[in-house]
């Protein structure tokens, strides 16, 4: 459901204000989001686990965490346009690596103060996110500056191409292995296996819808 | 399969047990580029530079590989999702995901798409996340209080 909400916002966001301006967009965000929280006394309402009244009191944190969310969105936003506009390579990775850490910064800074939180989706959690995102799409471009053009990877290809199915499969291979098995007792040995039949199962999964 | 081998096998490990991650990242680097992945003509031509396609192929292979990993006592408590503060891998794992829809969405070629049509692909993502609800609802799966997130 978040997610629903928050590609429709972000693409109306894109829309309204320009690809160009959402990284702007995306920090505002986060820095209103979080003065509600401190200031506005937001935090007190989100953190009270005895009330929970109406429609919206049960489902506080899923509805104010989109706030969150939507501000990564917008800043992925950004940095995807950035992508597509750089064309050198080796600049824009050192780029990202550099924009990387200056989140990092920002989300150790609020996350001292604040602390961080997956539930409401705080200013810090949204920073780290977008921090560990950039950092991931640096690591993944110096790979394949280091490798040239020869990187492929079927089984990636096979993800990426059918990602709702694969989740979905995910989803419904994790359920099943619960209830069949009892994992919290099963040795370590048994769980590596396991968990090696499984990936292996939904990789394949993957790769044979995308062969059809 | 080798890429198996060389991709998903060490991320599995690492997750289990996560010293291994040091030896592994000079021993990836290593593999990818001595071994050759097969050179296959992508068979759409390349929309998107590997890169930036390989950012959510990469997130989904590590939610994948969580979600069943994290109801087995090997998995590191530390990575499991938190409850109210704290920071862990599967916390960021819901993030990443947004990030991986904000970069595709940014780097996309038109600069915004038409309101119905983006309403129009949001309706699947809304329709799963009001089928879990109802289906755990439905079967008293067990929520803790602090994951109505749908």
């Amino acid at each position: 459901m978040t997610l629903a909400v928050v590609i429709v916002t972000g693409n109306l966001a894109a829309r309204l204000f320009g690809k160009a301006n959402l990284g702007k967009a995306g920090i505002l965000l986060i820095a209103a989001y979080e003065g509600a929280l401190q200031l506005g006394g937001l935090s007190e309402y989100l953190d009270d686990q005895q009330v929970r009244a109406s429609l919206l009191d049960k489902n506080k944190e899923g509805i104010f965490s989109c706030i969150g969310y939507l501000a990564i969105y917008l800043l992925a936003c950004r940095i995807g346009f950035a992508v597509r506009l750089s064309s050198r390579r080796r600049a824009l990775r050192d780029h990202l690596a550099t924009i990387s850490l200056l989140l990092y910064l920002a989300h150790y800074a609020t996350s001292a103060t604040f602390g961080t939180s997956r539930r409401i989706a705080n200013s810090s959690y949204s920073l780290w996110i977008a921090a560990l995102g950039c950092g991931h799409l640096a690591a993944l471009l110096a790979v394949q500056l280091l490798a040239g053009s020869r990187l492929q990877s079927a089984i990636l290809d096979a993800i990426n191409q059918n990602q709702l199915l694969v989740f979905m499969a995910a989803n419904v291979a994790t359920g099943v292995v619960n209830m069949t098995m009892q994992t919290l007792l099963m040795s370590n040995g048994q769980a590596v296996a396991v968990i090696f039949i499984y990936t292996i199962m939904i990789t394949g999964v993957a790769h044979a819808y995308t062969a059809k | 399969m080798h890429e198996f081998l060389i991709i998903v096998a060490p991320c599995i490990l690492t997750f289990l047990i996560p010293p291994t991650v040091l030896v592994f990242i000079p021993l990836e680097a290593f593999l990818i580029i001595a071994s050759g992945l097969p050179v296959r003509p992508r068979q759409p031509p390349a929309s998107k530079p590997l890169f930036v396609a390989y950012l959510k192929a990469t997130t989904m292979l590590m939610t994948v590989i969580s979600i069943l990993a994290v109801d087995f006592r090997l998995f590191p408590r530390r990575f499991a999702k938190t409850e109210s503060y704290g920071v862990s891998l599967m916390d960021a794992g819901v993030g990443a995901t947004v990030f991986g829809m904000g970069v595709s969405a940014g780097f996309s070629a038109h600069n915004h798409r038409p309101l119905l049509g983006s309403l129009w692909k949001g309706l699947p993502v809304a329709a799963i996340g009001a089928a879990r609800c109802a289906a755990v609802k439905l079967f008293n799966y067990q929520v803790p209080a602090a994951d109505l997130n749908a």
